[in-house]
């Protein structure tokens, strides 16, 4: 299935500088398993939104769906 | 002092224009930093006497290992606080720690009021009390420019001064450090204020031979190396904390126009990214510290009609794009730059002005004050209005900006609004509506700080919500920190400095602790903070949270405030539960 996964801001490092990259992923593909494909180490991903709502990592993808990755909060 | 087994404190006194030195075996078991303040403040203070009273003092500490290992460069600053009436502590970068280390002080007590502004020139085993009436009513820029002209020690020196909101004792003025670094809660700009205190310049120049180097060396290259080649840091230099804004944003947890909202339709125009793009020409670091997190932004200012323009520079963190971003509407980076160096010029905590501003806006908006009383026509998004009501606020230019000057906590005591006023114990919020833990985490913290124990930072790990775990968490973390603020490890770097790195590093240099020393530590000097806490008065059962935290859904989606004022219960109970054994 054809999953688009989108990077924001710092985890571009991971993706060669892409902010967006289309997958082909297979079937039942989990959030966070679509990000590691894309570059992503698990343990730089904070929060994944699915089509606009916040899921955890085990979320389960449907053909067509957009990941979108963002770092941890960081902080002192 | 490394390699001794006393604390060497250097106290003064404005009142008199005496000084004394104590080498204090007695505070060796309080490591150094927070734990050695801590005591010396509850040694100092007057819980009988206002927070701005002469008598009250300012307590400044370096760690036990400052500027010996890469990233432990930061000085604790304890006093009363004149925002909450109760514990005032704060932490600064910059060269600060270096300046003190070198100068041969572990510690600084200032007490009593000076007759006329001075500012003080720490040397060796000296300080000069030099006349600061020509340096009064000076931003903190200028008075930062003035006195490195005047004092010597360039390479060597450390110089921290407040600015016109200081001396007016703003109840949440700053102390600048270094220019780009600030002693920025609690108000401890107003209690320089109150004593006359203009500036601080700092000489150190001392030299410190390394009894082992073999095995020092050793030990401060493995940490070095952790440190730069390693992704720990990364991001800290990278884009720094303002990376934050778009991960907050996009899981609902980004304070927006008073918390009336969790997302920011413009957080884009104020992003790590756009900033870094837009704004950003410089990156600096504090003395000590081979990450360079300070992130130095550029606006564009037309200061004269005919294309006259200036570059102007200003330092900024993701707390500052919070407050003065998504906190007020404001839709642009430079707009926000704009906002952060007038807070700069006058001397505020950009945190609390930001937040004492979204509080305004609302009271506006809610025909509570009127323009009357505002002045200016406040609305989320009008930077021009907010750029006067920074200037007023400084100023205390009438009744209603004098209010506000103490605080959203009292100046919704005067004016209503006390459900959207939004601070923890009369700290002004930090920007992170991440859930239970950033709410408790603030409210029971000892200076209700989201650093007192990263209460955000459980909110993103914690699977499932657990109020046990919680509170467990929260409890245990704050000692933690207790014990890294004795060595005043720059809380970016906790992650490399673990406990056996700490062990490793301190028995490097002549300590011969273990792990459950450690702990010891951390304890004792979380009982201390919380003793000074009862003898001024504080009580953790009375805080009130604001009822807006429970109406603006956070990234744990709406949260209840019978759960919160539950979770308040059993960490107040573990405190108990810990004073009982004391």
């Amino acid at each position: 299935m054809k999953i688009i996964v989108e990077a924001a801001g710092w985890l571009k490092r991971f993706t060669s500088g892409r902010s967006e990259l289309e997958l082909d992923l297979p079937e039942n593909a989990s959030a966070i398993k679509a990000a590691a494909t894309a570059g992503i180490p698990e343990s730089e991903t904070g929060f994944l939104i699915v089509n606009g709502k916040k899921v955890d990592g085990a979320y389960v993808l449907k053909d067509g769906d957009t990941v979108k990755v963002y770092s941890h909060i960081i902080g002192g | 002092m490394i390699y001794e087994d006393y604390v060497r404190v250097l106290y003064i006194n404005l009142s008199t224009g005496k000084i004394r030195i104590e080498h204090r075996k007695d505070l060796h078991e309080y490591l150094g930093g927070v734990g050695v303040a801590s005591r010396l403040l509850e040694e100092t203070v007057k819980p009988e006497l206002e927070p701005l009273d002469e008598a009250q003092p300012i307590v400044f500490a370096i760690g036990a290992g400052s500027t010996v290992f890469p990233v432990l460069t930061k000085t604790v600053a304890m006093f009363r606080s004149p925002l909450t009436g109760e514990l005032g502590e704060s932490y600064a970068g910059g060269r600060m720690a270096m300046t003190l280390f070198m100068a041969g002080y572990d510690a600084v007590v200032i007490q009593g009021r000076s007759c006329k502004p001075v500012y003080l020139a720490i040397t060796r085993n000296d300080v000069e009390f030099k006349d600061a009436r020509a340096l009064w009513g000076m931003s903190s820029d200028e008075v930062g420019r003035v006195v490195r002209e005047r004092e010597p020690g360039r390479g060597k020196r450390s110089i921290i001064r407040i600015g016109p909101a200081g001396e007016n004792m703003v109840s949440f003025a700053s102390v600048c450090v270094d220019t780009y670094r600030h002693f920025g809660r609690l108000g401890l700009g107003a209690v320089f204020g109150s004593k006359n205190l203009k500036a601080i310049s700092i000489v150190g120049d001392k030299s410190i031979p390394v009894k082992n180097f073999k095995e020092y060396f050793k030990v401060y290259q493995e940490i070095y190396n952790r440190v730069t080649d390693t992704e720990i840091m990364s991001k800290y230099h990278d884009a720094g904390t303002p990376i934050n804004i778009e991960p907050l944003n996009a899981a609902g947890a980004l304070p927006t126009k008073n918390l009336r909202q969790n997302v920011f339709e413009y957080g884009d125009n104020i992003s790590g990214e756009t900033f870094a793009q837009k704004n950003l020409i410089r990156k600096m670091a504090c003395t000590g510290c081979p990450v360079g997190c300070i992130h130095i932004g550029q606006f564009r200012r037309e200061f004269d009609k005919g294309h006259e323009y200036e570059a102007v520079s200003e330092s900024y963190d993701y707390e500052l794009l919070f407050s003065l971003g998504s906190f007020l509407g404001t839709k642009t980076s430079d707009e926000v730059l704009q906002l952060i160096e007038l807070a700069e010029h006058y001397g505020l905590d950009a945190m609390s002005a930001g937040v004492a501003l979204g509080w305004a806006t609302e009271a506006f908006m809610k025909k509570l004050v009127t323009e009357e009383q505002t002045l200016v026509p406040l609305g989320f998004g009008k930077t021009q209005s907010y750029l006067k009501a920074i200037e007023y606020m400084a100023n205390k230019r009438n009744d209603f900006y004098k209010a506000l000057s103490e605080g959203v906590n009292k100046a919704s005591d005067l004016y209503g609004g006390k459900e959207f006023a939004m601070h923890f114990a009369g700290n002004e919020m930090p920007g992170y509506h991440t859930g239970y833990g950033a709410i408790i985490g603030a409210a029971v913290g000892a200076r209700h700080s989201h650093l007192c124990n990263g209460g955000y930072s459980i909110d993103q790990s914690m699977k499932e919500f657990d109020k046990e775990k919680l509170v467990s968490a929260l409890f245990e973390e704050e000692k933690e920190r207790c014990m890294l603020n004795s060595l005043v490890i720059c809380l970016f770097a906790r992650k490399v400095y673990d406990r056996k790195t700490i062990l490793m590093a301190l028995n490097s240099i002549g300590y011969n602790l273990k792990d459950e020393d450690l702990t010891a530590i951390g304890e004792r000097i979380y009982k201390t903070k919380l003793r000074i806490k009862k003898a001024l008065g504080f009580d953790q059962m009375s805080v009130k949270l604001p009822k807006r935290l429970f109406e603006t859904p956070s990234m744990m989606g709406q949260l209840d405030e019978n759960v919160a004022y539950e979770l308040l219960g059993m960490y107040n109970k573990r405190v108990e539960e810990m004073m009982a054994g004391a």
